[in-house]
């Protein structure tokens, strides 16, 4: 028998906040000084979250492509700003090809998803539409920031063979090759990780949400394997045409570095 | 045309921390063809970057670079960097062995030697190295070894112009004296021009004594080395102030 979904008050969520008064005390007692960091970011993320809440519930009665695609170009920007200021140096040229990467790799994986897989119309589905933009647009965000800082650091400690290779006559492309190849598997190295781990050490958020729903356990895992293909998907393509876009960016048209040393 | 090499109030400026300044300015130089020409000078007044210019690894802001009586820019970049070979001051070699990084040039240019075991071998011995040295991962040579494979590989290019900067800064006497040998026969039995960065009097007279002397970007004097020296050319005696600083 599937368990119904257990629904919770606003007096049950008061009475979780002590868990966070308990934390608050622990690091007061040991004089870390995080207390009030701790409970001010407590504070933010109930009433953040609660504000979302009601944005989710006046998005979901829209039914406008107007309103949801600003929804996703939001998004997309604030991803690419947040992942391109995390760089080492800050570079609008690196947002800007973040932002380019993401609106590449998300178009197509979301087409995919929605009219092939789960052959639902956006419109239709904004419970699902948005949460899962919302997701892809994250994990590629960080996977493509983290690709292109370390193609640049591949860049400052590789200088010296890659002009080698451009002085032989390698094309940009040809001279980067080994690294950028490099960089992408380190960027997905996390992604796999998360694979190999995937319902061992903990159960997935989207899994554990449908249950909580009381969803079947057989088809919240069926929800939770396609999500995890998605990520896979969008945050591979997000790496390489972020890689591809940074090698286009660190070169001039005759083929010389354009980054300073 | 008897110049393989015509610069003309080249100016190359450099950015760093935010700013642009001129590392070359307004320089003018020639290279005969089958020449043999060191650039001499104190520590940052440019040769590198002359060097790096010529092939390109620099842009220049102003001024104009002559290769074969054609200007650079009229050359596909893969192609100018095919006929002007560049040896770096450090040995940058690739992953691999000894023999990938011989045949990275060739294979880019799609002359693969019908022979590459041969192809390597003859490109060893003539840089002064045992051709026994193909098959051996490039990271396990010392450096005097790294150092003159890098010459090798930019010799597989088969180049008409070599472009080495400081070659023999960071070899012993013997393996020096190798390279200055190649150098040489390179110079005669093949007709390839080389234009020789170093600050090194020994290297300029063993290569012929004939300098250009360089100065805060700019190239002050040409001539026999040693008459230049007796004239107390003050760039050359910045070059003599390092060595005793040095010492």
């Amino acid at each position: 028998m599937t368990p119904d979904y257990l629904s919770v008050s606003l007096a049950q969520v008061g009475v979780s906040a002590l868990l966070v008064l308990s934390a608050v005390a622990l690091l007061w007692w040991s004089r870390s000084g995080l207390e009030k960091t701790f409970l001010w970011g407590a504070t933010r993320s109930f009433v953040q979250l609660w504000l979302v809440g009601y944005v989710l519930l006046w998005l979901f009665h829209q039914n406008s492509w107007w309103v949801y695609g600003l929804v996703v170009e939001f998004m997309i920007c604030a991803g690419a700003y947040t992942a391109g200021k995390r760089q080492e140096t800050f570079s609008w040229r690196v947002i800007v090809s973040l932002w380019l990467a993401l609106h590449a790799s998300i178009l197509v994986v979301a087409a995919f998803l929605f009219y092939v897989v789960l052959r639902a119309h956006p419109l239709e589905a904004p419970n699902v539409f948005i949460p899962l933009m919302g997701m892809m647009i994250g994990n590629s965000a960080s996977g493509a920031a983290l690709a292109v800082n370390r193609l640049r650091g591949e860049l400052k400690s590789r200088r010296g063979e890659i002009e080698a290779a451009l002085a032989l006559g390698a094309s940009p492309s040809r001279a980067m090759e080994p690294y950028a190849a490099l960089t992408l598997r380190n960027a997905m190295i996390p992604m796999m990780n998360s694979m190999m781990l995937m319902g061992i050490v903990q159960l997935p958020g989207i899994l554990t949400g449908q249950l909580i729903a009381g969803a079947v356990p057989e088809e919240a895992v069926r929800y939770q394997i396609i999500v995890v293909y998605m990520l896979a998907g969008a945050v591979s393509l997000a790496c390489q045409i972020a890689i591809f876009l940074e090698v286009r960016r660190m070169f001039t048209p005759r083929w010389a570095l354009a980054i300073e040393e | 045309m008897t110049d393989i090499l015509r610069l003309e109030s080249v100016t190359c400026l450099k950015r760093a921390e935010g700013r642009s300044r001129p590392i070359l300015r307004s320089l003018d130089f020639t290279l005969e063809k089958n020449g043999v020409q060191c650039v001499i000078g104190p520590s940052g007044c440019g040769k590198s970057t002359l060097l790096r210019c010529i092939v390109g690894l620099d842009e220049i802001s102003e001024g104009r670079i002559l290769f074969q009586g054609r200007d650079v820019i009229e050359f596909a970049v893969h192609d100018l960097r095919r006929r002007i070979g560049f040896v770096q001051q450090l040995p940058f070699l690739f992953t691999g062995t000894v023999m990938d990084n011989l045949l990275y040039g060739p294979t880019l240019h799609h002359r693969r030697p019908a022979d590459p075991p041969r192809f390597a071998a003859d490109l060893l011995t003539r840089a002064g190295l045992s051709a026994e040295l193909a098959s051996r991962p490039a990271s396990e040579l010392s450096v005097g070894q790294q150092m003159r494979v890098s010459f090798a590989r930019a010799l597989a290019n088969q180049p008409e112009l070599l472009l080495l900067d400081e070659p023999t800064a960071s070899l012993d006497r013997a393996s020096a004296g190798r390279i200055f040998d190649a150098i040489e026969r390179l110079n005669r039995d093949d007709g390839v021009a080389m234009l020789v960065v170093t600050h090194q009097f020994e290297a300029a007279r063993r290569l012929g004594g004939r300098v250009a002397v360089m100065d805060e970007g700019r190239v002050c004097a040409q001539g026999a080395l040693d008459e230049l020296l007796a004239a107390g050319h003050p760039a050359l005696r910045k070059i003599l102030a390092e060595e005793a600083d040095d010492a």
